[in-house]
């Protein structure tokens, strides 16, 4: 496996060689192409003891318990869980709204960090990767796919990428779902800024397709408390539209429709059982991710 | 509105900082590439309403704290109230003050007069702020305008001291009229200063009329009334109605009988001490007064024998207003009233004379002499009340006119009645006009003025037969003077002249009968000829009871009687007391006018000053209100409430809900 952290500037040796401690776990089972670390719908023929079941002819004969017979004097099947790997899905949000330049770093590049950290993560841990970026569409749509080879591929398409144009991640969402043929880890990483009724239903589909959802949503601290002093001519980063508001005059009107709008966001994404972060993007990529993987890790121990 | 620091009104523009500031601070914004557009137009749409309305009046609270910042430091002068004195300042001040006795009614607390009053408050307010280029009292009493170097003078003038004297509200206005006209003043602001009684503004006088007129034609007056219209109903007023001396049978001496009226605005029964003062000797007694008037007739007061003539006093104790808490009189023996007709014909003159001997008053000798024009050299003119002139008017320079002119600056009376011939002269401003046939003879007096003077109605309130008079032929009167009795064609017929002392009269109707029947048919002209001879014994007897008026004292070298004088020079005929100037008696007291507490009230004000841009300003005796104040401390407190506004309107809405920490789900 080649090591992109080499080649793409968005990726962190150190912090990559510090969370490759923490595997990249599905809360649910996955359905891979090969034998992997993650559990299968499916029984399969691992170490690990699953279950007995009673016998139906036509099963096959090397996996019956001789000695339950024995005990009990009935036919029993001895199952055993089948691991799998991850398809591990990036949806990245390059609509014109992530150019927002958030103190010294834009969205888009933080979007890029944490997607190429996980996509980097997810590979080496023998998981295929794929990348979609979304914005009218998907502008790339890369699906997932194990091997160095492939994780070159979307880095570098995910390097690549660029935020323009009005949002379509509702669409584009809907349109992942359907393209995401079998289980997979679908991380969204996107400021979320379309209305959130729209939203409920993109991801209630993809959880339709049993997709294990996870979502990181970007947003920046003046975004949530609107920290403005003064009138401010304030750009809209998606069309060009202008408008001059006096913060003493508009500010609370704006933090009341923020407070409404995440409310709902976040009984949309409890509704929909998505792995949710609110994500301040000063905060450092790396202590974000590691509570991702943190918590994934510790949530699936706890539900086993 | 003035202002003591005028110069810092040119900071006025300075309350415009706030909005410049404001649209400084809207310009200034900076540009920010923005994500989350949706909320903010949403918040931006729907802000307009009640915050922009929130946003204007912060400004408008700022703004206004700079503006009563501005005014305050100005120190601003408002009188009265603040719409009073909203124009400029005035080229005139003129304060017409009236004098009259009424005026001298005190506050208890304070001990000032109602006319102290109103001179404090208009120094106050001419030092303070009300000012003009120059100011000008005309009071009640002399009618003459007096230019004042400083309003501090005003209250040190002889001018606005207190006076018995009855004001004379229409021509006092008038006077100011005629002075503003002829001195050709720009703005003037007039201050009236009168307690509003009725015997001084005279509604019925025919004058309002003109002024009115003349207020229309003089827009750039402000006329200011302060008025003390409050009356005291514990206050009694006294005058002495008349005084007759008569003797007692045997050796018991002399009485004095006066008739004593007292008046009071309250009612309900009340004993008083009346003192009575007679050649210095004082004697009390309690009389009753239980309604609104009480006319005592007839007290007797002993006198000696010996005390032929003297004066006295009636005074009651001290009360509310001093000015009317004594009356003199003064008495002395009856003289005879004598009168002395010039005609051209003793036939002309018989009816005059029998007219002039018939006692009217039993107790008076009544004496009438014929003389023919050319034997008026004869002439006693001191013994003399009256005169008849029926012959040609004597020329202006000749001697008899002289006499004449001082015969009546003397204070006694000439009727002129027309002579037989043609006549060009003219005497006291008043001439013939020639003889003219009436086309008829019955009705030809039309009108004659039935409410005062010598053609009045009778005291049963009858008018005299003058429109009953058979007129053949009739002579009108030309000049200046006061119109009693008119023809049919309008023409004059009765004249009063226009002397400031005695009196004068021409009358167009000849006693003549192939003229007119005014002789045989004598009512008319014996009441006119009494009349007359009534107006000249007033001023021609020993003994004289008049009005303190200006010139009262003039003809005559006249000794205050009783106490020091209380005034000088012209003054002394304003003030009232008994006088005495060689054999004669003159007693000054405070109008009958005067004791009358009719008040005219704010309808009647407005009718009468219909036409005037007038405010009134009520005030009360003693009251220290200044009519200009300085206003800075209302200002002042008018900024703080702006500023406090300002503070309301900028606090933060209810707090936000704390500010979001980052959920992680």
């Amino acid at each position: 496996m080649p090591d992109g952290s080499q080649q793409h500037s968005f990726l962190d040796p150190d912090i990559l060689g510090r969370l490759s401690t923490i595997p990249l776990d599905a809360r649910r089972g996955m359905i891979g192409g090969v034998s992997g670390r993650h559990r299968s719908p499916v029984k399969g023929s691992s170490l690990e003891f699953a279950q007995y079941r009673k016998y139906v002819p036509g099963d096959d004969l090397r996996r019956m318990d001789w000695r339950a017979w024995g005990r009990s004097d009935r036919y029993y099947i001895k199952e055993f869980e089948a691991d799998t790997n991850l398809r591990l899905c990036l949806v990245v949000d390059t609509s014109g709204s992530m150019n927002y330049q958030a103190g010294s770093i834009i969205k888009i590049d933080y979007a890029r960090q944490l997607a190429g950290s996980l996509a980097f993560l997810a590979a080496r841990q023998g998981d295929a990767v794929g990348l979609y970026c979304a914005s009218q569409g998907f502008q790339k749509e890369i699906p997932p796919k194990r091997g160095g080879a492939h994780l070159k591929v979307v880095l570098d398409e995910l390097g690549a990428a660029k935020a323009s144009g009005t949002t379509g991640l509702v669409a584009a969402l809907h349109e992942a779902a359907e393209k995401i043929k079998s289980r997979a880890l679908v991380v969204i990483l996107s400021d979320l800024f379309v209305e959130p009724e729209s939203l409920k239903e993109a991801f209630q589909h993809l959880r339709f397709r049993k997709h294990d959802v996870a979502v990181f949503h970007l947003l920046e601290e003046r975004e949530i408390n609107f920290d403005f002093d003064r009138p401010t001519r304030f750009v809209d980063l998606e069309g060009n539209a202008a408008v001059v508001v006096d913060p003493s005059l508009a500010g609370r009107r704006y933090r009341d429709a923020m407070r409404r709008y995440l409310d709902e966001i976040l009984v949309i994404v409890r509704d929909a059982a998505v792995d949710y972060h609110q994500v301040v993007v000063e905060e450092k990529y790396d202590e974000v991710l590691a509570r991702f993987l943190l918590g994934r890790h510790t949530g699936l121990k706890t539900r086993r | 509105m003035n202002f003591l620091q005028l110069g810092m009104l040119l900071a006025l523009p300075l309350a415009a900082v706030p909005v410049i500031i404001h649209l400084i601070h809207q310009q200034r914004h900076r540009t920010v590439k923005w994500a989350a557009m949706m909320f903010l137009l949403d918040a931006k749409r729907l802000n307009h309403g009640i915050d922009q309305l929130r946003q204007i009046l912060i400004l408008a609270m700022r703004v206004l704290a700079l503006l009563f910042l501005i005014f305050a430091v100005s120190r601003p002068l408002v009188s009265g109230w603040l719409g009073l004195a909203m124009g400029g300042t005035p080229d005139t001040t003129l304060i017409l003050l009236d004098r009259s006795a009424s005026m001298e009614e005190t506050d208890a607390a304070s001990g000032l007069s109602k006319r102290e009053t109103a001179v404090r408050r208009l120094v106050d307010a001419l030092e303070k702020g009300v000012r003009a280029e120059r100011i000008v009292l005309i009071d009640s009493a002399l009618m003459q305008p007096v230019e004042i170097e400083r309003a501090a003078d005003l209250a040190n003038l002889p001018q606005t001291g207190p006076t018995a004297t009855r004001a004379n509200i229409p021509a006092l206005l008038q006077t100011a009229m005629d002075y503003i006209v002829a001195q050709k003043v720009g703005t003037a602001e007039v201050w009236l200063c009168s307690d509003m009684r009725a015997g001084d503004w005279q509604p019925e006088n025919g004058a309002w009329e003109s002024l009115r007129a003349s207020a229309r034609e003089l827009p750039n007056l402000r006329w200011r009334l302060l008025t003390f219209p409050d009356g005291s109903p514990d206050n009694i007023g006294v005058r002495v109605e008349s005084v007759r001396r008569r003797d007692l049978p045997g050796s018991a001496g002399s009485e004095l009988l006066l008739d004593v009226e007292l008046r009071r605005q309250g009612t309900g029964p009340a004993t008083i001490p009346l003192g009575i003062v007679v050649n210095g000797v004082r004697t009390v007694s309690e009389v009753t007064i239980s309604g609104e008037r009480e006319l005592i007739r007839g007290m007797a007061v002993p006198v000696g024998r010996d005390n032929a003539n003297g004066w006295g006093m009636v005074e009651l104790p001290a009360d509310r207003n001093a000015m009317d808490d004594r009356a003199y009189f003064v008495f002395a023996p009856e003289v005879a009233r004598r009168s002395v007709v010039v005609a051209e014909e003793d036939k002309l003159a018989a009816p005059v004379l029998a007219a002039l001997r018939a006692r009217v008053e039993p107790t008076a000798a009544y004496e009438a002499e014929f003389l023919p024009p050319a034997r008026v050299p004869e002439l006693d003119w001191d013994a003399t009340m009256l005169i008849v002139w029926q012959a040609p008017l004597p020329k202006a320079d000749s001697l008899e006119a002289k006499n004449l002119s001082q015969f009546v600056q003397s204070g006694r009376t000439v009727l002129f009645l027309p002579p037989s011939g043609p006549d060009t002269g003219s005497l006291f401003g008043l001439g013939w006009d020639d003889w003219k046939t009436a086309p008829k003879e019955d009705g030809q007096v039309s009108w004659w003025r039935t409410d005062a003077d010598v053609l009045a109605n009778t005291g049963d309130g009858r008018a005299l037969p003058l429109g009953e008079l058979k007129v053949k032929r009739l002579r009108g009167v030309s000049g200046d003077g006061v119109s009693l009795a008119r023809s049919v064609d309008g023409g004059s017929l009765v004249i009063r002249g226009d002397v400031s002392r005695g009196s004068v009269y021409f009358c167009g109707l000849s006693p003549d009968p192939a003229s007119t029947s005014l002789a045989t048919d004598g009512v008319a002209f014996f009441v006119l000829l009494h009349r007359v001879l009534q107006k000249g014994v007033t001023s021609g007897a020993l003994s004289q009871q008049w009005e303190a008026a200006v010139d009262t004292l003039s003809d005559g070298t006249w000794e205050r009687l009783g106490s020091a004088e209380a005034a000088a020079g012209v003054e002394r005929s304003l003030r009232a007391g008994a006088y005495r100037a060689g054999d004669r008696f003159r007693a000054l007291n405070r109008p009958v006018e005067e004791g009358d507490p009719v008040r005219i009230d704010s309808g009647e004000l407005g009718a009468l000053l219909a036409g005037f841009d007038y405010r009134v300003i009520e005030g009360r005796a003693g009251e220290g209100g200044a009519l200009a104040n300085e206003v800075w401390r209302t200002l002042m407190i008018l900024m703080a409430v702006a500023l406090i506004a300002e503070a309301i309107l900028c606090m933060p809405p209810a707090p936000d809900a704390p500010k979001r920490k980052f959920e992680h789900a």
